[in-house]
């Protein structure tokens, strides 16, 4: 189908900020990368705007959404109280870091309750998109892969927040759990597109439409989901989804974490590569996404 | 209960589409847009066929199918999209945003964006006219125009919670009697020929349920 690109920046955006909010949970949790928390909430602040901005630009009446507003079954429905609770939800992570005094380790609660909130931004930015008419959407594995992805993206922020703020405590770590992301994402991509590509559609054998010209055929969608794999999407998929989105991120990290005691550049260029990386990674897929996403009954894909 | 919709007879269609040509009249559907198309499907060999000119194809009129369980209607985020009582699913323009999930979430590919008025549209079954013609027996020309233009006797419109018998077609020649689904003629020609329950068919089904139905007599093969 047609590329939304609105919504490719909205979801890559509100998986950031989730994969963020979750890694802060897990920091608070170990007690470590309090100097990471506020420029942290900052840049979820941001993502959550951009993305709710970008968002806003794909519809065609934005200005009728108070009218009306609020079907209980519609994923859309579903992201916009996600990401209100998102929001109430960094207000809340805030105050309870605002209050903790000096180098007073934050409550357990909060880290609890951040991760949860973090991985239910991801799961419902997911869940929009799992479309039983849409084969190649409607699979567990679209969950998996925005989870690997929210991993990669949250470690590789966190990290170069943590290089920018000079927390040495968290340094190496995050290095390493960009690395263990990048891995991850690597395997759920690879699976995902391979399982894409395999994807059957309805067969009626030759078929036609246009009636300016009547015997030009439509495209195969067999072929065109086939395409990432070997054919002209080829390229999308593998440079831009598992290359970049992945290897690049998972590779600088792993680089930092073996060179942990003789650093190499400034503490955070490596950690900014990474993050954009997998952002332009998470973009790229997304567009193969959008290429692949025919409906079961594929004659008159939009 | 009631769920209006379309039994097709693709025995009968030879793709004339005067169906879209009267929908698009009717309906003043934009330039690209389709509330309803025909699908050429074929030539495809024969069954047990190995080599052309062995082949056989049929024409596909397709629109919304008004199914039981719509898709569309469950992501519609501002309930625009509604399944209504007599079972056709219609939408509030006033009320859609032009989000196009419920393009995303169709299975066949039959909404579109009115690029002017930036709300998504698609087949109402002609709802300004079957309104009208609601629980008369002989429903006239208050039946959706794509029935009303068919050329073949392809297109049948009707309750389904009432039966075949309730299915009428394009006018006779007195312009005010429907035809009708199940009839015999008075020169005891049936109006349309004899199909069995397996020869009556739905598109792919998502979970949607699709309402309306297609016969295809063997030993012509169904393809999905």
């Amino acid at each position: 189908m047609e590329i939304q690109w609105p919504l490719i920046f909205f979801t890559l955006l509100s998986t950031l900020a989730g994969g963020l909010f979750a890694g802060q949970g897990i920091l608070v949790l170990m007690g470590k990368g309090r100097p990471i928390h506020f420029p942290a909430l900052v840049v979820e602040v941001a993502a959550i705007a951009i993305g709710g901005f970008s968002a806003f630009l794909h519809l065609q009446h934005w200005e009728r959404i108070f009218n009306g507003f609020g079907q209980l079954r519609s994923g859309i429905t579903h992201e916009l109280v996600g990401l209100a609770i998102f929001a109430v939800s960094i207000v809340i992570f805030f105050l309870v870091f605002r209050r903790a005094k000096g180098k007073e380790a934050l409550p357990k609660w909060l880290g609890v309750f951040a991760l949860i909130i973090g991985l239910f931004v991801i799961y419902v930015t997911a869940a929009s998109y799992d479309m039983s008419a849409r084969p190649a959407w409607h699979t567990p594995l679209l969950y998996v892969y925005y989870y690997a992805t929210g991993f990669v993206l949250g470690a590789a922020g966190l990290w170069f927040l943590s290089g920018i703020t000079k927390a040495e405590d968290t340094y190496v770590g995050l290095a390493k759990a960009t690395a263990i992301g990048g891995l991850v994402s690597l395997v759920a991509v690879v699976v995902y597109g391979f399982v894409i590509a395999n994807t059957q559609y309805s067969d009626v054998g030759l078929y036609f439409f246009d009636p300016t010209d009547s015997t030009a055929p439509h495209p195969d969608q067999n072929a065109v989901t086939a395409s990432i794999l070997t054919g002209g999407n080829a390229l999308l998929f593998w440079a831009g989804s598992v290359f970049l989105g992945s290897v690049v991120a998972g590779v600088l990290g792993l680089f930092s974490w073996l060179r942990a005691k003789e650093p190499v550049g400034n503490p955070w260029s490596l950690a900014a590569i990474a993050l954009v990386s997998a952002l332009g990674g998470g973009v790229f897929f997304r567009v193969v996404f959008y290429i692949v996403g025919a409906t079961i009954w594929p004659f008159f894909t939009q | 209960m009631t769920q209006l919709g379309i039994i097709t007879d693709l025995n009968r269609c030879v793709s004339c589409l005067a169906c879209v040509v009267a929908c698009k009249q009717a309906n003043d559907v934009p330039v690209g847009n389709f509330w309803l198309k025909v699908l050429r499907i074929g030539p495809n060999l024969k069954e047990g066929a190995t080599s052309y000119p062995d082949v056989e194809m049929y024409y596909l009129p397709m629109s919304c199918q008004h199914c039981e369980n719509p898709l569309c209607v469950e992501v519609c985020p501002t309930g625009a999209s509604v399944k209504q009582e007599d079972g056709t699913v219609q939408i509030d323009k006033q009320k859609c945003i032009g989000c196009q999930f419920c393009v995303m979430a169709c299975p066949y590919g039959v909404r579109y964006l009115n690029e002017e008025q930036r709300v998504v549209e698609k087949c109402t079954l002609c709802e300004q006219l079957t309104s009208q013609g609601e629980g008369l027996e002989n429903r006239g020309d208050k039946i959706p125009r794509c029935v009303y233009a068919c050329q073949g006797r392809a297109r049948w419109f009707g309750d389904f919670d009432k039966g075949l018998e309730d299915f009428q077609g394009s006018l006779k020649a007195d312009g005010v009697t429907n035809y009708r689904l199940i009839e015999e003629l008075p020169d005891k020609e049936l109006v349309v020929k004899p199909f069995t329950e397996d020869e009556v068919y739905r598109l792919p089904d998502a979970g949607n349920d699709p309402v309306g139905r297609f016969i295809l007599r063997k030993p012509r093969k169904w393809r999905s």
